[in-house]
């Protein structure tokens, strides 16, 4: 897993500062976030924007608290950290399933790198243990977003592919097990 | 799945000789190919929820969308498209991206109008959803243009191609609006294929959400739109809905829609039916499942005297989910059913047709859960009395378990195929393919000239 986590062909500087501060979204009652290329995402889905703005609040405060790594994480991290000061969080209705999340962007953000063949990550990183595919569903009849899951680490990082993505073959985000990870980072 | 060479007569013989040679050859035989191969498709995609035209102007020229490649930036999405009547298939990129940075296709219907030209009604996610009616400005193989912005969810397609209408060259795109609270069936009418767009709500929604909004255009220029109102889930078992398929019509061009009173006419007469309203269709203890939830409704026009047909699905005594089939001979005031289906499995995602000579088609899906995995089966019925029966073929059987690019939840999407010109039907399902490196969905075509056998004319006429 570390050798995904500090890949840098694969995440951006914003990338790693959230990574370095996993913990605060655990503690914010987030399980799993998905990083995009400009976006952290929550993958709780909320009812209601109050409800989605109560757990923003909760995570900027703890978006203050300095990241506290084990060793083997620090020097690829620390770069980083000044980062968090500039993050935007908030309660946001996403289209793709017509739902509130937690969203955290930065003005030019560079969190996962774009474009990344999923014939990279194969090569990089192995075989996936496991490929599932999920339909997201909105609430109208859109077409839904069926992503394609190569799972890691047994499932504590999965890296998507989005069959609505203008450029196939390519990962669309990577969802992160919270909990799984921020254990093995913190 | 079937194969067989359709015959097509262009010369006329002795009545005798044409009938055994009708009889011999197998003219009217159903004729199935999977469009994609390994060159056309080589990123296995799903090629869901795909919708089909013809050319009225040269019936061998026929269109397919599915959900196939995206657009992008520096690419369009593709049309499938066929000028040897389905025989051969080829990939043209036309559909531009609408708007810089928008995702798509997103939904899509095509159609022909009636010079021949190919219009493309499509979704597309900027921020929101917006639609866009993509009409051919030049040559057939050339990027398609979008008109202006409209509408919400599902657009769907049908252009006047009558040259009895009034309306002639007009369209009209019903789509589903979210806007709305609670949401109502829509229409967007069109004069100049699509340039200016004007929406108006249709739908009764005084009470109860609208869904599933279909449309067709009658030959003398009336449109009709069929969709459900959304009554809640009281004494409904789990996954369906009690509702009622009304059609309401319209005499002028879209503007208004009154045509069979404010409030719409229910097919089915006053009491509700249930029909669908879930994300699993099938037998999820044995395998991948389907939405169904715009996926109980379509309309069509007898193209000479504007007869007006709804399939839609009911849950009746059988205890199974149906297939109906409802025809109106008087402009959508009054109606009569007939079940198409034989009672025995669940059946959803009925499209109907109808050829000029009136024989009347279903295309369906149903399944059968009774074995290890559960079997979806597309079918095609017909009726050669006005729908009052109905002979039934099972187009193919699929577990689409092992196909990779099958995804449980979605697995061909809400609608399918299906048209007819002249006295052919014509048709597309997702389903599994043939002659593939991998097994996988792929978009299947068929067509079948529907005519009775003692129809000479109608078996001597060129499709």
């Amino acid at each position: 897993m570390q050798n995904v986590l500090t890949d840098r062909q694969l995440w951006g500087e914003d990338a790693l500062a959230i990574l370095a501060n996993l913990q605060n979204w655990s503690d914010a009652g987030e399980t799993s976030i998905q990083i995009f290329p400009d976006r952290v995402v929550s993958s709780s889905k909320y009812d209601s924007l109050p409800a989605a703005q109560q757990i923003s609040a909760r995570l900027s405060s703890f978006l203050k608290r300095p990241p506290k790594l084990r060793a083997e994480y620090q020097g690829a991290y620390q770069a980083s950290f000044a980062r968090a000061a500039a993050f935007r969080i908030s309660g946001q209705k996403l289209l793709e399933d017509d739902a509130f999340h937690v969203v955290l962007q930065r003005e030019g953000g560079d969190f996962l790198k774009p474009g990344i063949p999923i014939r990279s990550i194969l090569d990089r990183f192995g075989q996936p243990e496991k490929q599932t595919s999920e339909v997201i569903q909105a609430d109208g009849d859109r077409r839904p977003v069926v992503l394609t899951v190569y799972w890691y680490a047994d499932g504590a990082v999965k890296f998507a592919q989005s069959d609505l993505s203008p450029a196939p073959n390519t990962v669309d985000r990577v969802i992160v097990d919270v909990t799984r990870v921020a254990a093995q980072l913190h | 799945m079937k194969n067989h060479l359709f015959c097509r007569f262009k010369l006329p013989a002795s009545l005798l000789l044409v009938s055994a040679l009708s009889f011999l050859t197998g003219c009217g035989r159903l004729y199935v190919k999977d469009i994609a191969t390994d060159a056309l498709d080589p990123s296995n995609l799903a090629d869901t929820e795909p919708s089909i035209a013809v050319n009225g102007r040269d019936t061998s020229e026929i269109a397919i969308v599915t959900f196939s490649e995206n657009w992008s930036a520096t690419a369009g999405a593709p049309v499938w498209k066929s000028s040897d009547r389905g025989r051969t298939w080829r990939k043209v990129f036309q559909v531009v991206q609408p708007i810089p940075g928008s995702f798509g296709p997103a939904d899509q219907k095509v159609d022909f109008d009636e010079d021949g030209r190919l219009d493309v009604a499509e979704l597309a996610l900027s921020g929101g959803v917006s639609d866009f009616v993509f009409r051919q400005t030049t040559t057939p193989e050339a990027a398609l243009t979008p008109g202006a912005a409209y509408g919400n969810d599902q657009p769907h397609l049908s252009v006047d191609r009558h040259l009895s209408s009034p309306n002639v060259g007009h369209l009209y795109s019903p789509f589903l609006d979210f806007t709305q609270a609670p949401e109502r069936s829509s229409v967007a009418a069109s004069s100049d294929r699509g340039v200016t767009m004007h929406s108006v709500g249709a739908g009764n929604n005084s009470v109860f959400a609208n869904r599933t909004t279909r449309v067709a255009v009658a030959p003398d220029g009336k449109v009709y739109i069929v969709y459900k109102i959304r009554e809640g889930t009281t004494g409904a078992p789990s996954g369906f809905e009690n509702v009622h398929f009304t059609v309401n019509r319209s005499n002028d061009a879209g503007v208004t829609w009154a045509g069979t009173g404010a409030a719409g006419v229910s097919v089915h007469g006053a009491a509700q039916v249930q029909t669908y309203m879930t994300n699993s269709f099938g037998n999820p203890g044995k395998g991948k499942v389907a939405r169904a939830r715009s996926s109980d409704a379509w309309i069509a026009c007898n193209p000479r005297n504007g007869d007006v047909y709804v399939s839609y699905v009911r849950r009746d005594a059988s205890g199974f989910a149906q297939i109906y089939v409802a025809r109106s001979t008087d402009q959508g005031v009054t109606w009569n059913s007939h079940r198409v289906t034989d009672g025995t499995h669940n059946a959803a995602y009925p499209e109907v047709a109808i050829t000029k000579r009136g024989v009347a088609a279903v295309l369906y899906i149903d399944y059968d859960d009774s074995g290890a995995a559960t079997l979806f089966r597309h079918h095609l019925a017909r009726s050669f009395d006005h729908g009052t029966s109905w002979s039934d073929e099972t187009l193919q059987s699929m577990d689409p378990g092992p196909l990779a690019n099958a995804s449980s939840g979605f697995l061909w999407g809400d609608y399918e195929g299906l048209t007819a010109a002249k006295d052919t039907f014509y048709g597309v399902f997702t389903g599994e393919s043939t002659g593939r490196t991998v097994a996988q969905l792929d978009p299947i075509f068929f067509r079948q000239r529907s005519c009775r056998w003692y129809w000479i004319s109608c078996w001597l006429e060129s499709q």
